[in-house]
């Protein structure tokens, strides 16, 4: 260890060999703490590299040697559990999570759902917004659900669209259950900031009135209850159109009762939303935006 | 006049730090014009470095996103310094062990998300001129002046992506 360093404990050593790398990194040529001053001059020295040198390769040696030292000092991070702590936080950078969506939302999309895939992949890997819920920090509150927004941009400003996610994370695996096009013409979002708020301007624009637990609404973010069978739509009677509708929702259990509950409960009148997608008719070469792979891993 | 708007290009990782990490204390390393390239002529901004034109950090940290180059030395030097930095804040006091493992494990991760870049956007008249320090010569790369915000708090500025402008080469 570099002897000016050698009455300290070992975190307060890395920290002060932590700061001389930066200083040396940053080109700055006199640190305001003696002591970092001293650690650069004995790294200098240890690399027989006069006081003169300041040429980059010179400093990115001292600042190597620095960061060597100070690994040194330190216990190995737990990186996999730090990982898997953020993954359970929604902490995890978005791209890192292994994708599946669940066939409900395929289907939705229909022969569509390739390109839907990678807009869908796209918009977690790189949203414009995200919003995670969980591990339950209060009672009746959704767990472990993240929410991804992304605006995609087409050839012609009026086709532009925004896509909503709505995924449960599982470890390091995020199950799609819900994934949504937002055209601004056909969704009031005035004062929208959240993506829960754009999902709540979707249902009512889409979504029919459903009647759980005795409330009424679009959009249910938790019920106290399972989804029952016979789910009560309250809709109006139009007789001549036929009515396709998906309740979708995910399940979670109370994290006191353990009783199952359902999160994000939404009943979309799917004909509506895909005479949306075939009026706009965006097609893979209409999208401006680069869709954006999985990182790949190192050899 | 000084400039009504401060500029300053970070990885959206450095958001990420600032606001979980950090209590919300943004840092940031502020350049009076977005591209020092187009300042007025005879403006000190033309005598900014060109390695701190935000423009400049902006694009070219970009491409190397776009191009997820393993090799990036942007990428490489922002990997370095996130780990130097979590080492002097743990030594400090400020982030515990778990906080430390998971900037380090975030850092060593193969995303390319964290390192997209964002430029904040930062009306001059919200900060208080005293926290806004002048960068010293000897940490400059130019003559041109640069500028340092401390404990920048989200409410002052703003973070611009400006990804959807700029395709890949």
């Amino acid at each position: 260890m570099i002897k000016a360093l050698e009455s300290l404990d070992r975190k307060t050593a890395a920290g002060l060999l932590a700061r001389a790398a930066l200083s040396v990194a940053y080109a700055s040529t006199s640190p305001d703490d003696k002591l970092v001053r001293k650690i650069i001059e004995a790294a200098r020295n240890r690399l027989g590299l006069s006081k003169e040198a300041s040429d980059p390769e010179s400093l990115e040696r001292i600042a190597g040697l620095l960061d060597e030292e100070s690994d040194k000092l330190l216990p190995e991070p737990n990186t996999t559990s730090a990982l898997f702590r953020l993954a359970e936080r929604g902490d995890l950078p978005s791209d890192l999570y292994e994708i599946n969506i669940i066939h409900t939302v395929a289907d939705v999309y229909r022969k569509h759902f390739p390109l839907e895939e990678d807009i869908i992949k796209t918009t977690i890997r790189a949203p414009t917004l995200e919003q995670h819920y969980g591990p339950a920090r209060k009672p009746h509150e959704p767990v472990m659900v993240s929410l991804f927004l992304r605006s995609f941009r087409t050839r012609w400003p009026l086709k532009d669209f925004s896509v909503i996610v709505v995924a449960q994370r599982n470890g390091f695996k995020l199950d799609v259950h819900q994934a949504w096009r937002i055209y601004p013409s056909k969704v009031k979002l005035d004062g929208v900031r959240m993506p829960v708020d754009w999902l709540r301007r979707f249902a009512n624009s889409y979504g029919y009135e459903i009647e759980l637990g005795g409330k009424t609404g679009h959009l249910f973010l938790l019920t106290d209850a399972p989804i029952p069978n016979n789910v009560v739509l309250r809709q109006k009677a139009e007789p001549r159109r036929v009515e396709v509708t998906t309740i979708t929702y995910l399940t979670q259990a109370d994290p006191n009762t353990k009783q199952p509950e359902a999160a994000f409960v939404i009943a979309i009148d799917i004909l509506k939303y895909q005479q949306t997608l075939d009026q706009f008719a965006v097609k893979r070469d209409d999208i401006l935006e680069r869709f954006v792979p999985p990182p790949q891993p190192k050899d | 006049m000084p400039n009504p708007l401060l500029y300053s290009a970070n990885p959206w990782f450095a958001t990420e730090i600032a606001s979980k990490y950090r209590g919300g204390d943004y840092f940031a390393w502020v350049c009076e014009y977005f591209d020092t390239d187009h300042a007025p002529h005879g403006s000190a901004g033309t005598l900014i470095a060109p390695s701190s034109n935000p423009r400049k950090i902006y694009y070219d940290l970009l491409q190397e996103y776009y191009a997820q180059e393993e090799h990036s030395r942007i990428i490489r030097d922002h990997k370095r310094t996130f780990r130097r930095l979590a080492k002097k804040w743990l030594a400090d006091g400020e982030i515990n062990d778990d906080q430390f493992a998971e900037i380090v494990a975030s850092v060593n991760a193969i995303s390319w998300r964290i390192w997209k870049p964002v430029l904040y956007i930062i009306p001059r008249m919200a900060i208080d001129p005293g926290r806004i320090k002048e960068v010293p010569r000897s940490d400059r790369a130019g003559y041109g002046p640069e500028l340092q915000i401390i404990e920048l708090q989200r409410e002052e500025f703003d973070i611009v992506d400006l990804s959807g402008l700029v395709p890949p080469t």
